[in-house]
């Protein structure tokens, strides 16, 4: 633990050293605070059976710091909340929850869909790189974003079909890796606007939509695999727009 | 009787000693005096509101639109030309000018409505012009050409005269006619649309003659003197007239150099070239040339000379009286002969300014201000010559390139230029370096201010010389010899090579003079390209970027702008004159030269304490997309179409770029030691604009760290 957090330490000092040295920053300042919110409209209704105007909305809360001319890394955790209808599954007496295609084969609700809470954290660092090319300066131009994203998520009925009892239906944790193009600026002098388009691949969700066959032989089931598939609609497009501060 | 002996003899010395102090001429460079006008203050917007409230509401829609578009373009150029520092002010010119106009005022009641005022501008050329807001500008070259108060007020009536009839809006309204193919234009070719607006102007030259020349038979001056005047512009490329009675120049002797001789000027003979090649060549080329010649005089914005002299002839016989005039001297014809030699200078044409200087000392007995100029130009000229013969091409290939060009055209010019010209290619380097030597070798120590500078040419000098020495395998002990002999010079030249290295070490920036920050807008899908107005508004609102930038890296920083004169004293204003003086000059010398205006850069320095001359701007331009993009980004996002919104934006929103630069010239070494130019493809927002200069000013300060 002592070796861990000495490292912390020198890794912070040398990240320090080498912003003081090369970034100019914005007019000096280098550490933004920022909330947003991501949305990736149009892909679980083309990966994930989900409706067609269905945002996946998710927010955010962001730390940056400007460590070059040209780089930035930040911290950002974000908060998935959304609901996700498990369409091979319907409620009958006394078993609320069953897997109506126990064979995978897919087929609608006799009855009516069973919705399911979807939530749960993600935790990522990111390094933006701001385009030369461009004439981008961190923290205000045209950027890449290079993203990892761990994401832990429950999901879960809130009790409705299991008398009362809020039940968790799965847990995934899984990792994320974006990459993503972005652009942002600065207004007043210190609010900055930071709008991207990324496209990321989750480690489940890759899974989730691969082969049916080979899901289902490999173990998986049918609510497994949209929720998994779920992840993957979730980040293959994902657009973030954030609003921020410039603190120092 | 011995009391009125005693008077009588005071009486004697006082009136020789009050001649004597006449006699003696002493010249200082002009500069703009007193209160800054509200010309200079007003903000081009401001001018523009105002011009845009005369036009006629009733006017149709598109002659209102060519009106304000003028408004606006001829104001933006009025305020560049008064803010190049070039346009003087309460000086000697300007009330001199003005007083003329009174007396034509007064002569012509119907003026009494114009609120015309007359500015001298620091130009050599030969020329006036008057702008539509009844602001006229006299060079001190037609200042310099013009002897008599008679000539010039007969240019400032012709001024006059485009002014009252509205000259230059007219111009433009008709040029906008024949450029978008209007009424009688539908079918003209480019050359037809030339030779049209040249056609125009010149009926506008002769109306301006016709009506100028009646406003000035109505003053008391000679009438005669609108002939002589344009006489005079008939040799409007040299200051003086043609004359090659000049004396040549030799080495002033000092027991410290011992200096080789050089020619004499008039046995020096002119190659006359152009006559032989004239002489030589066939009836056919000789009509070519005669046929070129006509089409440029076509294409001439002015009628032939003497064509304006016939008709004011006319109109002279029609009137003549037989009153008759003496001519008034041109009061200040002496300073303006005296202000040109170092107006050339500073342009870089070093024989012009040699012609000018051989001139007014052949006039009377040489003047410090004279010498001092003598010395700086020589030494210009040899450094010059020096650096295009003897370093390599690659280093000098734009300079070489100028000076053939300045060669090319003087020999376009008089014989007396002509004759200088050859006098000075007649001399090797060693003889040129070692003329200088010895004229700059005589004003140290003399010229007080100049001391410094002076002693800086000269180990340049005796650089030159001693390589010359050395390379000629004789004369080593004698340039020894001279730098033991004095032990000033020996201290300097000694400091001079040690310290090369130590100069160019770089430090970080502590203080710093901005001088006129730009602020350019350009929107390449309009017609009317650049974005005056808005491009004022920001660059008020740079200048403040600038200060905050500076400030927050704790950077010394003293904005020199031509923008906000509103807030400043003459003595800024000229300090803004000088800069662009000395960068002027610097620009076209040869990197080996020490400017002209080294002492009085040097004074500037020391007031603000820093030898850091920043120069910063934006550029920002606005243009479409090319179609092919357009359509590439519209498939593109149609086939993944969840990107379709970004694809349809992307296709409807122009290109823009924005580009910040940031140069650092070092006034002690006389070179750019720090150029960086940002492109950044955003629109040039504040974040943009700040995050680029914040970054360009933190590598200044940080560099040497």
């Amino acid at each position: 633990m002592r070796r861990l957090k000495l490292a912390f330490i020198v890794i912070f000092i040398g990240i320090s050293f080498l912003s003081q040295a090369q970034s100019p920053g914005y007019m000096g300042k280098k550490a933004a605070l920022s909330i947003g919110a991501s949305v990736s409209p149009l892909m679980g209704w083309l990966f994930s059976e989900e409706e067609i105007y269905d945002l996946n909305l998710k927010f955010n809360l962001r730390f940056e710091y400007v460590v070059a001319r040209r780089i930035a890394l930040g911290i950002q955790y974000e908060r998935i909340n959304d609901i996700i209808y498990l369409k091979n599954y319907g409620v009958t007496g006394s078993n609320p929850l069953i897997d109506l295609s126990p064979n995978g084969s897919s087929q609608s609700p006799a009855e009516f869909k069973s919705a399911a809470n979807f939530y749960g954290n993600s935790y990522s660092g990111f390094v933006k790189f701001y385009n030369k090319g461009f004439g981008s300066i961190a923290p205000v131009g045209r950027y890449f974003i290079l993203e990892a994203q761990y994401s832990s998520v429950i999901v879960s009925d809130d009790g409705r079909y299991y008398n009362g009892n809020p039940t968790e239906l799965h847990r995934l944790n899984t990792m994320t890796v974006l990459l993503g193009v972005g652009i942002e600026n600065v207004y007043f002098d210190h609010l900055t606007v930071d709008l991207s388009l990324n496209m990321g691949l989750n480690g489940a969700g890759i899974r989730g939509i691969q082969n049916e066959k080979d899901y289902f032989e490999a173990g998986g089931n049918n609510m497994t695999r949209q929720i998994e598939s779920k992840m993957f609609s979730d980040y293959i497009m994902l657009m973030r727009a954030n609003v921020g501060w410039l603190i120092f | 009787m011995t009391l009125a002996k005693s008077i009588f003899l005071y009486l004697f010395l006082l009136v020789s000693l009050a001649g004597v102090a006449q006699d003696k001429f002493v010249f200082e460079e002009t500069k703009a005096d007193g209160d800054i006008p509200i010309d200079f203050i007003t903000l081009l917007s401001d001018k523009y509101k105002n011009d845009v409230s005369t036009i006629d509401k009733k006017e149709k829609k598109k002659a209102r639109k060519t009106k304000t578009q003028f408004y606006l373009e001829s104001n933006f150029y009025i305020n560049e030309v008064i803010s190049s520092g070039n346009v003087l002010f309460n000086d000697r010119y300007t009330t001199y000018l003005n007083n003329i106009y009174k007396e034509i005022a007064l002569k012509n009641p119907s003026l009494h409505r114009e609120k015309i005022y007359f500015y001298a501008a620091k130009s050599t050329e030969v020329n006036a012009f008057a702008t539509h807001s009844a602001i006229i500008l006299i060079n001190v070259g037609l200042l310099a050409k013009l002897t008599t108060e008679d000539e010039i007020a007969f240019v400032m009536c012709h001024e006059i005269a485009h002014v009252v009839k509205k000259h230059n809006i007219k111009q433009h309204i008709f040029n906008e006619e024949v450029d978008k193919k209007k009424g009688g234009y539908k079918k003209a070719n480019w050359e037809t649309k030339l030779y049209s607006k040249s056609n125009y102007s010149k009926k506008q030259e002769s109306q301006a003659d016709g009506f100028g020349f009646e406003y000035f038979l109505n003053t008391d001056y000679d009438p005669k003197a609108a002939i002589s005047a344009f006489e005079k512009l008939k040799t409007a490329n040299l200051p003086y007239g043609d004359s090659l009675e000049i004396p040549s120049l030799a080495p002033i002797k000092t027991q410290l150099v011992d200096v080789p001789e050089v020619p004499n000027l008039a046995d020096i003979q002119i190659e006359e070239e152009e006559e032989e090649r004239e002489n030589k060549s066939t009836e056919k080329e000789k009509k070519k040339k005669k046929k070129k010649k006509k089409k440029k005089k076509d294409l001439s914005t002015h009628p032939a000379l003497d064509l304006r002299v016939e008709s004011i002839q006319v109109r002279i016989n029609q009137v003549e009286s037989n009153s008759n005039y003496s001519r008034t001297p041109n009061e200040v014809n002496k300073y303006a002969e005296h202000e040109l030699p170092h107006l050339f200078l500073e342009k870089g044409m070093e024989v012009h300014t040699l012609y000018c200087l051989l001139n007014l000392m052949n006039e009377s007995e040489p003047t410090d201000y004279q010498k001092d100029l003598m010395a700086k130009t020589l030494y210009a000229l040899s450094q010059r010559k020096t650096y295009i013969e003897e370093y390599p091409d690659s280093v000098t290939s734009s300079y070489k390139k100028y000076w053939s060009s300045y060669k090319r055209q003087i020999k376009k010019g008089p014989k007396s230029l002509n004759r200088l010209l050859a006098w000075v290619n007649s001399m090797s380097n060693a003889q040129l370096n070692a003329l200088a030597l010895s004229h700059t070798l005589s004003r140290i120590k003399k010229v007080e201010d100049g001391g410094e500078a002076m002693t800086d040419r000269t180990v340049d000098l005796l650089e030159e010389y001693y390589k010359f020495y050395s390379k000629e395998k004789a004369g080593e002990e004698v340039i020894k010899m001279i730098l033991k002999s004095d032990e000033h010079l020996l201290a300097r030249a000694q400091k001079s090579n040690s310290s090369t290295d130590e100069n160019n070490v770089v430090e970080p920036l502590e203080n710093m003079i901005v001088l006129s920050p730009e602020y350019r807008q350009f929107d390449l899908r309009d017609e009317e390209v650049y974005k005056y107005v808005s491009s004022e508004e920001e660059l008020i609102s740079f200048s403040k970027k600038i200060e905050k930038a500076a400030d927050m890296l704790k950077i010394d920083c003293n904005i020199i702008s031509a923008i906000d004169f509103k807030n400043y004293t003459v003595e800024e204003f000229n300090e803004l004159v000088l800069i662009n003086q000395f960068l002027r000059e610097n620009q076209i010398t040869t990197p080996n030269c020490i400017s002209s205006k080294k002492v009085e850069m040097r004074k500037l320095s020391e007031k603000y304490k820093t030898n850091n001359l920043s120069m910063m701007g934006v550029y920002s331009f606005v243009e479409s997309k090319p179609v092919v993009l357009k359509v590439f980004a519209l498939t593109y996002t149609t086939l993944i179409f969840p990107l379709l919104p970004f694809g349809v934006y992307y296709s409807f929103t122009p290109l823009r770029h924005t580009f910040n630069y940031t140069l650092l010239f070092d006034i002690e070494r006389e070179e750019t030691n720090y150029y960086n130019v940002n492109l950044i493809k955003m629109k040039d927002r504040r974040g943009a604009v700040n995050v680029s200069l914040y970054d360009h000013l933190k590598q200044l300060k940080d560099r040497g760290r």
